[in-house]
């Protein structure tokens, strides 16, 4: 394995995409090349660097059900969103059961 | 695209509310903290997400599917806020958090080494700050990149590779050291 194909895996080494055999390779090339190993530790550096320094961009949880609202409501009234169903009685809870009672039991029981 | 959220976007197409509310809950946080890092400004961020979201949802009937709802959904909030940077506005200085636990020089240092990384992350072409962000923070895979940049797969990861090389040499450059 020479320097340029070490250079051309490092992307996938920084990345654990590489099988346990091709990473052995590439390990013992970097422990004998100082150059590739400096490539792969500078990288691997700066990406450090840029995970620790991103700064928390966590949604304050006020404006997050702001936002909700105003979108269920924009839904609503440009029509791309249904109005929610009105709820059920307990009327018409009642009139549903006796219905599928009625349609459950055979017309012979109901009318012997 | 990812079958829950091929699911609720059926149901959104027919007017669900609860899918719509479903599919803010899963991404309101990551368009959020994407649009941040890259505006560096929560209120343009608020705003540009609540953007974003209103065009997909209001589009959402014309949605044919042919990508991840996710990766349609950043790439919306990407455009607006290259939109956004096109604006005059004033300037705005990366967010920054005091840790609690640092000493003073400690949180002096860590401060300054942040805001080098910022200006060295600012410093690049726009489609290179987009996949550090997505990929390396955002944690996106590479596939969902592709499509929210317009880009084959192959060509991302290339591109990925290079832009976090661009970072380096540009990190290198101002602590001044030889790239």
């Amino acid at each position: 394995m020479n320097c340029e194909d070490v250079r051309l895996l490092l992307p996938n080494l920084l990345d654990s995409e590489l099988s346990e055999e091709m990473e052995d390779r590439l390990r013992k090339h970097l422990l004998g090349c100082p150059d590739c190993d400096r490539e792969r530790s500078t990288l691997a550096e700066a990406l450090r660097l840029l995970k620790a320094s991103a700064p928390s961009a966590e949604p304050r949880d006020l404006w997050k059900s702001a936002l909700l609202e105003r979108l269920e409501k924009t839904g609503l009234e440009e029509g791309w969103l249904a109005p929610a169903p009105e709820p059920v009685s307990p009327r018409q809870l009642v009139l549903a059961s006796l219905i599928v009672e009625m349609k459950e039991q055979p017309l012979k029981e109901r009318n012997p | 695209m990812d079958d829950f959220d091929e699911q609720l976007l059926e149901r959104l197409k027919r007017g669900d509310s609860e899918a719509m509310g479903a599919l803010y809950r899963r991404y309101a946080d990551r368009a959020f903290g994407f649009a941040c890092r890259f505006l560096h400004s929560h209120e343009d961020a608020e705003e540009i997400t609540g953007e974003a979201f209103l065009k997909v949802f209001r589009f959402a009937r014309d949605f044919r599917g042919e990508g991840a709802f996710s990766s349609w959904l950043f790439r919306i909030v990407r455009n607006l806020c290259l939109d956004r940077l096109r604006q005059p506005r004033l300037i705005v200085l990366p967010l920054e958090e005091a840790d609690a636990s640092a000493s003073f020089t400690e949180e002096v240092e860590r401060r300054e080494r942040n805001r080098t990384v910022a200006d060295a992350l600012d410093s690049l072409p726009e489609e290179y700050r987009s996949l550090l962000i997505l990929r390396d923070i955002e944690g996106l895979s590479n596939r969902e990149v592709s499509e929210i940049i317009g880009r084959s797969e192959p060509a991302t990861k290339s591109l990925h590779h290079r832009a976090r090389k661009a970072l380096r040499d540009r990190l290198l450059e101002l602590w001044g050291e030889p790239s």
